[in-house]
């Protein structure tokens, strides 16, 4: 009985909450902690009398609004990213975080910056993609793969030893550049302070990519959840299902690392949230995570810059002072 | 027809079936029997394509199988593994409505003709009461209906099903043996992997009795069930009488 009432209710309630959640902290982050003390008003300004020469105004359209879009927006392809992992390895803890995605990107991206070797002469984008592609590889071939039969400790180990081989070359990096560290570090902890409607323009167009990619895998990956003999006898091209997944992962988690580090941990709590907000149909279940997310970094975004104003705390720490609990939570819960 | 021409199939190197020819009859029920892990469950997937082949071939209707579609393929064949998962949270009538998958479009949900097919699967199988609970609720013997309730939706012309009688009760059992002779009257091809040898006797027409990967016998139970073939593939001693009910061959272990 819980079940089925606590669904009718979130047929209409919790989509509207998520939402509002969403529209309040993306609204709040335009103009919430400020040196210039902008205030709600200049928001409304802006929409009622629209002046080029008004500092307040320009300081909103030029660096908040493509600020808060960038955050809203790698937040969703972190949750999709997420969701995406978890559905197709059937596993609670496949996450970009955890399966070294992230750290595999930040890792080359760290290299192509300080300009070691050939990594220099890669577009920063490709160099995000390749080492997202060698982390996942690398935790999935010692983790025992994609075969049904691999546990989850395994890949959790997996996980650690390849994070922790990919962030000590990372940091072996910043030591070697040691003039450049300063900026990479603060980008290795996942910050969005550099951001400006450059990143948004290289953001959105392979997102809407990678996104559309990512929607069109939800049913194969409804059918997955029975298990792969199954899905295939149901008509599902396993392999090709695999292929579309990753490639779309990757796209999703690359590009987001590339602009703004690695956000950690919310690829793995926003599919939680989801699971645990709404049926568990991935038609549903993929916007919901990503609005999840979206809401997730957009408020840590905003709480970055009130910790200690008006120096910025890199949000990636905040995400990870959220996750970190929430992961310990999944693993008392026994949901591992 | 069904045929399987020189099949072989390893895991990770290691032969399971070896150089297997067995044809599957059209219109009858088929029992596949044989110790644990002679590769009965393997065979079953090698045909449904979840498994790579390494050499040899599947045929259905003289065409080479792998070379249809994944979505044409399960149109025409569909298989019930032997430990299927079940998701959390999952009802009865969503598991049944997965089972019109291969008919729907990329975007499209289900018609009004997928909608009446899982409706029917779910009157067939005397789950209409429970179609709204979730899955992970249900007892063994239900959800194991549940999962025929699936394959039944998806209406193909044959149909596998890996060991279904596990988990069931005597009751239940002989239900679903008569479930699979409707099913056979409305035409359907089906293949069973099944431990109770009598009701493999008594509810198939046809049998493929195989030990450590390849075929030992294929015919009908009067022709071949006997006690060498008892003592040669399940090293059991045995007596064959003839069942006074239903006039099959029936074994009783000495
Ligand atoms: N995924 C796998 N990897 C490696 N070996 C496997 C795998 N699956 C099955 N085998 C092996 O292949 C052989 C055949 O297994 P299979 O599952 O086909 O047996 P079965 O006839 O269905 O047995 P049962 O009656 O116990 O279900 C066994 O020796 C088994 O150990
Ligand atoms: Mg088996």
């Amino acid at each position: 009985m819980k079940i089925l009432s606590s669904a009718g209710h979130s047929k209409t309630l919790t989509p509207a909450l998520l939402l509002s959640t969403l529209m309040l902290g993306f609204i709040i982050s335009l103009y919430g902690q400020s040196e210039f003390l902008l205030q709600a008003n200049d928001l409304w300004q802006i929409l009622i009398a629209p002046d080029s020469q008004d500092i307040k105004q320009q300081v909103i359209l030029l660096l908040r609004l493509p600020r808060s879009l960038v955050a809203c927006l790698i937040g969703f392809n972190l949750g999709v990213a997420g969701l995406l992992m978890q559905g197709l390895t059937r596993n609670p803890l496949a996450s970009p975080t955890l399966f070294a995605i992230n750290s595999g990107a930040a890792c080359l991206m760290a290299l192509n910056s300080i300009g070691f070797a050939f990594f220099s002469a890669l577009p920063s984008e490709l160099a995000t993609f390749l080492g997202a592609l060698l982390g996942g590889v690398l935790v999935f071939s010692l983790g025992g793969g994609l075969r049904s039969d691999s546990n989850a400790l395994r890949l959790i180990l997996a996980g650690i030893a390849v994070n922790g081989l990919l962030s000590s070359l990372t940091r072996a990096a910043l030591i070697i550049a040691d003039d450049t560290a300063y900026s990479i570090l603060h980008w290795l902890s996942g910050s969005l302070s550099e951001i400006d409607w450059h990143s948004w323009s290289q953001l959105w167009p392979l997102s809407l990519i990678a996104l559309l990619l990512a929607f069109s895998t939800s049913r194969g990956l409804n059918l997955n959840a029975l298990g792969e003999q199954t899905a295939n006898s149901l008509g599902i091209n396993i392999t090709w299902l695999r292929v579309r997944v990753c490639l779309a992962v990757l796209l999703l988690t690359s590009i987001s690392v590339t602009l703004a580090g690695p956000i950690v941990f919310v690829g793995l709590i926003a599919p939680h949230l989801a699971r645990a907000l709404f049926n568990n149909n991935h038609l549903v279940l993929l916007p919901a995570s990503g609005l999840l997310g979206a809401a997730l970094v957009c408020w840590a975004d905003l709480l970055s810059r009130s910790i200690i104003p008006p120096a910025e705390t890199p949000v990636g720490i905040i995400t990870a002072l959220i996750g970190t609990p929430f992961f310990i939570f999944l693993v008392l819960k026994g949901k591992l | 027809m069904l045929s399987i021409e020189n099949l072989s199939v390893a895991y990770s190197g290691k032969t399971v079936l070896r150089d297997l020819n067995v044809s599957i009859p059209e219109g009858k029920i088929t029992a596949l029997i044989g110790p644990n892990g002679c590769g009965k469950s393997t065979l079953l997937k090698a045909i449904s394509g979840s498994l790579k082949i390494a050499t040899g071939k599947v045929r259905l209707a003289g065409q080479d199988l792998t070379k249809l579609s994944h979505k044409n393929r399960a149109r025409c064949l569909s298989i019930l593994p032997q430990s299927p998962i079940t998701p959390e949270g999952l009802s009865v009538r969503q598991l049944v409505s997965f089972g019109r998958n291969p008919y729907l479009s990329q975007w499209g949900g289900l018609s009004v003709e997928d909608l009446q097919k899982v409706q029917m699967a779910l009157v067939e199988t005397g789950l209409t009461d429970l179609a709204d609970r979730p899955i992970d609720s249900l007892s063994g013997g239900q959800r194991q209906r549940a999962w025929i309730a699936m394959v039944l939706a998806q209406d193909t012309q044959y149909i596998l099903l890996d060991e279904p009688t596990t988990y069931l009760d005597l009751t239940h059992q002989i239900e679903l043996m008569e479930m699979m002779q409707k099913m056979n009257k409305n035409g359907k091809t089906l293949v069973v992997v099944l431990h109770d040898l009598n009701q493999a006797c008594r509810y198939c027409d046809h049998l493929i009795v195989m030990k450590e990967g390849q075929l030992i016998a294929q015919d009908a139970p009067h022709k071949i069930f006997n006690s060498t073939l008892l003592k040669q593939v399940f090293a059991l001693n045995a007596v064959i009488i003839n069942d006074p009910v239903a006039n099959k061959p029936m074994c009783i272990p000495l």
